[in-house]
């Protein structure tokens, strides 16, 4: 099974993912051979199973919920790209009037 | 070439202690050791000569009542790239991280320090841990030191390659599909996968929550013991951490297993399997059997779903962690004049093709119209495969396989299809998906190169594994240093 290049398409934009034309073409194929094969699945009786959602084996605790010490700002703000005033810079996201 | 700073772990951490060797002296070596074969091998992402030797000095000039109770006095510590670090980068082994630097240290880590253990290196991976060769990683593959020409494995690669070569008597890696077990087993060392929620997570970058632990590598059984021991244990930081108390796992390790009962499922042993790793696994069962252990042949029929069920939720897991790389925070940034294109251009740039292709994996199996069809399935034979091995466990105490179906391959010989490098991970997922701890340790060597075993046991078994561990490492004979 190949997967339509709309499909791609589609996915990408719901995983904020630019791909080029050509990339498109590529993971319609890759994609389409995992599917081939997981369809594998499709086979297993499982109508009376339950899904198991998570990894633990054993209880696991939890603590109390008492406010601690949080990161400083200024440390939290130390790996950003772009950064002002103690807060993250992004690209303007209304146009000029709109933030009046 | 210089030599090889010859101690293990447990050693070398004695003699500090006791204040034969001093640590200095030894990390000098291991400094050595590092200039040497670094060039050849690439284990390594980031190392920092300066601050490792200031800790070892440090170590020296503790108070003997303070260094006699630390556990791992004065031993280097190699830590997989992704896995947090205040003094040194972290880069997961993506460009979308270069230059990043962790405002805190990941538990396991803080651990390790506190018991004196010293990290001087940060080592290679594959991107965020997506593979199995350290060929995806961003800045370039790792060679297997028993053959440059050959990967060390995935995604803990330079960690593997990195003890194996004597850089380092300990690495920590992270396993969320056997990228600890494999990697251990085609660098001829050994390497443990615990139980989900033995070791803290907190401070490692996620990649499949329900699947990743972080775990030790070595290259005796004892030191992979000795490592757990340290990071092991409950972490308020780590809702997923157990409760369960921490065994000692040096205790009882070289007591013999009598009346050991282990379960050989032909799953792992036909079709796929190549057949020198086979003959190798099987003779040492065949060995150990003399030694008094009763193998028995099982069925687990949902082995050949693994593969499959992995790779629908491990993408899908990966493409909501990965959705936190936006350029706004940390990280990389693509130059773009809207926000939309910023992230859609940042995420397309800073991520390699096999990260990209993992989250559109994980993207489209967990859409509308989907999500049933593909991800729903998937953790419902995943409870099939989890009862697949309790059921063993109600007649075998521990379970054999292979620790990869096939030896160490060939650099870029699998680079370009997928679906192939996918079931190199036949032999390991397993153990992921049922939250089991599992361990690999060297059976053998064939034609120069290491072919590992894997033990996997029930939940909180780790001492058991390391004992049986134990059992196989005083059979087989290796070379002592692949370079």
């Amino acid at each position: 099974m190949r997967l339509s290049t709309d499909l791609v398409a589609y996915v990408s934009d719901l995983a904020h993912l630019r791909l080029n034309m050509t990339d498109v073409e590529r993971i319609a194929n890759e994609l389409g051979r995992v599917l081939d094969y997981v369809e594998v699945l499709q086979a297993v009786d499982t109508s009376a199973v339950d899904a198991t959602w998570q990894g633990s084996r054993g209880p696991g605790g939890m603590r109390s919920d008492e406010a601690g010490p949080s990161l400083d700002p200024l440390v939290a703000l130390a790996n950003a790209p772009a950064a002002q005033n103690g807060m993250f810079r992004i690209p303007r996201i209304l146009a000029e009037g709109e933030d009046q | 070439m210089m030599a090889v700073p010859d101690y293990s772990a447990k050693g070398l951490a004695d003699a500090v202690r006791s204040g034969q060797v001093s640590a200095e002296s030894a990390m000098i070596g291991y400094l050595e050791r590092i200039r040497a074969t670094e060039p050849e091998v690439h284990a390594l992402l980031a190392q920092d000569q300066d601050l490792a030797l200031s800790r070892a000095q440090g170590v020296d000039r503790m108070p003997l009542d303070q260094k006699s109770h630390l556990a791992l006095a004065g031993v280097p510590l190699v830590v997989k790239d992704n896995i947090v670090t205040k003094e040194f980068p972290t880069t997961a082994g993506s460009r979308m991280l270069e230059g990043f630097h962790s405002p805190y240290t990941a538990t396991a880590v803080e651990r390790a320090e506190a018991q004196g253990a010293i990290v001087l290196a940060k080592s290679n991976l594959d991107e965020f841990g997506m593979g199995s060769s350290t060929e995806h990683s961003a800045f370039g593959p790792t060679k297997n030191p028993w053959d440059l020409t050959r990967v060390p494995g995935g995604s803990s690669g330079g960690s593997a390659a990195a003890v194996a070569v004597g850089m380092a008597p300990l690495a920590l890696g992270s396993d969320t599909g056997g990228s600890i077990r494999q990697p251990a087993a085609f660098c001829g060392i050994v390497g443990l996968k615990p139980t989900y929620g033995r070791v803290s997570r907190y401070g490692l970058i996620a990649y499949a929550s329900s699947l990743d632990q972080i775990g030790p590598l070595a290259r005796t059984v004892e030191d992979v013991g000795l490592l757990l021991q340290v990071i092991s244990g409950q972490d308020v930081r780590d809702a997923t951490s157990g409760e369960n108390p921490v065994s000692d796992y040096l205790a009882e390790l070289k007591r013999p297993l009598e009346g050991l009962r282990v379960g050989m499922p032909k799953e792992y042993f036909g079709q796929g399997i190549d057949p020198k790793v086979r003959s190798v696994v099987e003779k040492m069962l065949t060995r150990l059997a003399t030694e008094g252990v009763t193998v028995i042949e099982i069925e687990m029929p949902h082995t050949r779903y693994a593969i499959a069920t992995y790779y629908l939720i491990a993408p899908a897991e990966a493409s909501s962690n990965l959705s936190r790389y936006d350029g706004i925070r940390y990280g990389f940034r693509a130059p773009a004049t809207d926000l939309d294109s910023l992230y859609r251009n940042t995420r397309a740039q800073g991520m390699g093709e096999e990260v990209q292709r993992r989250i559109l994996l994980g993207t489209h199996v967990l859409s509308a119209g989907y999500y049933d069809q593909y991800y729903v399935k998937a953790q419902k034979v995943r409870t099939l495969i989890r009862r697949d091995f309790d059921e063993a466990f109600q007649t075998v105490d521990l379970v054999v396989t292979p620790s990869a179906p096939d030896l160490p391959f060939v650099l870029g010989s699998r680079s370009d299809d997928p679906m192939q490098m996918y079931l190199s991970d036949i032999c390991t997922v397993t153990a992921n998906l049922a939250g089991l701890p599992a361990l690999s340790v060297p059976a053998g060597f064939d034609d120069g190169l290491p072919i590992g075993m894997q033990w996997i046991g029930p939940a909180w078994s780790e001492d058991l594994l390391l004992r049986a561990g134990y059992m196989v490492e005083q059979m087989v004979e290796r070379p002592r240093w692949p370079l």
